[in-house]
């Protein structure tokens, strides 16, 4: 059981012109029983991140530590970290159960032991009849829970987690993110688990930090990265459809500011934590963004209003995905499952006025 | 090529044919190929004169004939009689039935050659295999710049880029009883008295001297073998063993060379198969003495049929090592096949 520190951790593949810079400044704290998830795009460095903690990959600067103690010098064999990998290295020469037995035929567990605890897993993830076969023999997915069920049978301080679900139906994935929970509760160990689907990292993880272009952007929990998100990225990237995002001009009638969508008539209004913040910033122009769960059919009252043309009516069985065009403006908003709005109506969505968030123009970073 | 004559070609031989085709790949009814395509088929049909395929199949078929199937024939028809220099050039050889094949198995000559080749297979292409083994793992393992490793392999290898008849008169050489670095050296190092001397190539110790030549020049070749094959392992296994915690033994004796079986057989099987044709050292540095001591069957046929002319025996000689050798190598490949199924390989 660990915490892990990252501090100021660099990556840097190569050298001179070649040189790719894939973790920079990497500052995250996980917590000693925490899981955590890394959650970006291909290719931002979740890898690499997980790399340096497991010790398979030189750091270029900075500090990992365990418990506050540093670990750069240390081999992974001496780190007590379990790893399932993202290309699932399963042992070719091995069976199934000869593979997920080997870390504790390692260790030196004795045979009985390794037996009820390779059934054990092999039971939870539901390969309990390909214990026979090799890797090869076994499809995608297969090797994907193999690799997993090597990294869960040990108990080591740290599990390290790579896209070890990426493979899997939708109804598997669902009843393996269910038993990965419960393993994290029963064994209260610290997790790093990455991956780029967002429904798996919220549905797990305690935290999420969110990467981007080697950066971390965010490290939050759920209700943060929802509602409070650290810049234009973040809430773009966390949530299904997307944000949407209006550039807008700042219009003070009388009181409170007013958002005036650029080549539209919308208009947003703010509530007055959103109206101080853009008064402290001093902008004229700001990017508003707005999900599209939060634009809704019906109102409760407490709501202001905006009107635009349907674009485009996508139909999906539990809700209704509404393409919204007013002048040069399109957005999303998410509707019940039948509302009359065919294309060309003329619509109102009705919206909380805190849940209108504001970007700076040019950093993209939230303001409120 | 008229139009018209195009058209009667295509017409004749493959306008139904293609068309069908046609029809099959893209679902519609017979639709003509286009002008070009039907020109490149039918020109491509009369390329060439009806003569080029028979001398392009009867030049390699005559040669082959030549110089493997007749001098075959003639093989196994001398074996079944007496055949030696005076009756070849008179042309006047009897059939003796198997009287060759049983001469030459009772003969200790021949004995004592199998046993010859017995210890050299034993202590020859084995303990290339193993020491090459050794070698690729080691560099793969410790040598840790890529440019080094290179260089490495590269001046292993250059023995084995050395005529064998030319190694092995340079070993004669090194290894000479009086005046040879071997012995010098070991005298230097103070392995031996300085008015001691091995005699390199007595009775006792020609085939061990013949070995450490064949050694010296053999080994880069299941060492390359073995190290390309570590070389196509997948890092990642590697990397996962290592965060499970897996010793370096345990890696080697678990994972490494349970994987590069099949590639160590391979090897294995390489080296045996020159075994065979082990001649040319053996001639060079002891001509099979002192006294037959270092004689291997493949040589005594070779003495027999081109030093003395007993074309007959001879013959008998090269039957009886091509079965041995057929039967080793049926047995080899079994088993590659077996171990290659156990690994998945073919089913
Ligand atoms: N060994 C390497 N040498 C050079 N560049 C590398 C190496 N490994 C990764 N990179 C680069 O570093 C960046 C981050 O790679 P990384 O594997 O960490 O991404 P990732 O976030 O895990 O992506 P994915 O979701 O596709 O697995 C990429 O631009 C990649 O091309
Ligand atoms: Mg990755």
């Amino acid at each position: 059981m660990a915490r892990v520190t990252l501090d100021r951790v660099n990556k840097i593949y190569g050298y001179g012109p070649s040189a790719v810079h894939a973790v920079e400044d990497l500052s995250l704290e996980i917590e000693d029983g925490e899981f955590a998830a890394i959650l970006g795009p291909s290719g931002c460095g979740k890898t690499s991140t997980l790399r340096m903690i497991v010790g398979l990959e030189e750091i270029t600067s900075g500090t990992v530590a365990f418990d506050g103690e540093p670990m750069n010098a240390r081999a992974p064999e001496q780190r007590n970290v379990a790893m399932a990998f993202e290309s699932y290295a399963l042992y070719p020469n091995f069976n199934v159960a000869q593979n997920l037995a080997f870390p504790l035929e390692v260790k030196g567990v004795d045979a009985s032991e390794r037996q009820r605890r390779v059934e054990r897993i092999a039971g939870l993830l539901q390969i309990g009849e390909l214990m026979g076969r090799r890797p090869r023999e076994l499809s995608g997915g297969q090797q994907q829970r193999v690799s997993l069920g090597r990294a869960l049978i040990r108990e080591p301080a740290v599990f390290i987690l790579d896209e070890v679900l990426s493979h899997l139906d939708a109804h598997l994935k669902f009843q393996m993110l269910f038993e990965l929970k419960r393993i994290h509760q029963e064994l209260e160990r610290t997790m790093v688990y990455v991956t780029h689907d967002q429904m798996e990292a919220l549905a797990l993880a305690d935290r999420v930090a969110v990467m981007s272009n080697a950066r971390l952007q965010q490290f939050g929990d759920r209700d943060a990265l929802y509602d409070r998100p650290a810049n234009r990225f973040v809430a773009d990237f966390i949530g299904e459809p997307p944000t949407n995002f209006l550039d807008a001009t700042v219009v003070h009638d009388g009181g409170a500011p007013l958002l005036h969508v650029l080549g539209s008539d919308l208009r947003f209004a703010v509530d007055g934590e959103r109206a101080a913040a853009i008064e402290a910033a001093q902008l004229d122009r700001v990017t508003l963004g707005i999900r599209p769960q939060n634009l809704t059919w019906n109102t409760d009252g407490d709501t202001a209003v905006v009107g635009a043309t349907v674009d485009f009516n996508e139909y999906l069985g539990e809700h209704t995905i509404l393409t919204l065009r007013d002048g040069g403006a399109l957005f999303r908003a998410i509707v019940p499952p039948n509302v009359d709005a065919g294309e060309g109506a003329r619509v109102e969505l009705h919206y909380r006025t805190r849940n209108v968030m504001v970007f700076h123009p040019e950093t993209d970073e939230f303001l409120g | 090529m008229s139009t018209t004559s195009q058209a009667a070609f295509v017409d004749r031989h493959e306008a139904d044919v293609s068309e069908r085709d046609a029809a099959r790949v893209w679902g519609t009814s017979a639709r003509p190929l286009p002008d070009w395509f039907q020109q490149k088929r039918s020109r491509g049909g009369g390329l060439v004169g009806a003569w080029v395929p028979i001398v392009l199949v009867g030049l390699p078929l005559a040669v082959i004939l030549a110089i493997v199937i007749y001098p075959t024939v003639w093989m196994f028809y001398h074996a079944f009689h007496d055949t030696n220099m005076m009756s070849l050039f008179s042309g006047n050889w009897q059939p003796v039935g198997f009287a060759n094949f049983g001469y030459v198995l009772t003969s200790d000559r021949f004995q004592d050659s199998v046993s010859n080749l017995a210890f050299y297979l034993t202590f020859g292409a084995t303990l290339q295999v193993l020491l090459g083994t050794a070698l690729a793992l080691i560099i793969y393992e410790l040598v840790r710049p890529r440019w080094l490793q290179t260089l490495v392999l590269i001046l292993l290898v250059l023995p084995m880029m050395m005529p064998p008849s030319i190694a092995g008169t340079l070993w004669k050489f090194l290894l000479q009883a009086n005046n040879g670095a071997i012995n010098h050296l070991l005298i230097n190092l103070g392995l031996m008295g300085a008015d001691q001397r091995i005699e390199w190539f007595s009775v006792d110790l020609s085939l061990v001297s013949l070995v450490i030549a064949d050694t010296w020049q053999w080994t880069a070749l299941p060492l390359l073998i073995v190290y390309s094959g570590r070389v196509s392992l997948p890092p990642a296994i590697y990397e996962a063993a290592r965060v499970d915690g897996a010793s370096t033994w345990q890696v080697l004796t678990r994972l490494t060379l349970p994987m590069l079986r099949e590639i160590i057989a391979i090897a294995f099987i390489l080296r045996f198969m020159d075994a065979y044709k082990f001649v040319d050292k053996v001639y060079v540095m002891t001509s099979g003495g002192p006294a037959q001591s270092s004689e291997l069957p493949v040589y005594i046929a070779f003495q027999k049929g081109i030093r003395e002319f007993q074309i007959g025996e001879a013959a008998a000689y090269a039957i009886i090592i091509f079965v041995f050798a057929a039967v080793l190598i049926t047995l080899f490949l079994q088993y590659l096949k077996r171990v290659m199924r156990h690994q998945g390989v073919t089913s």
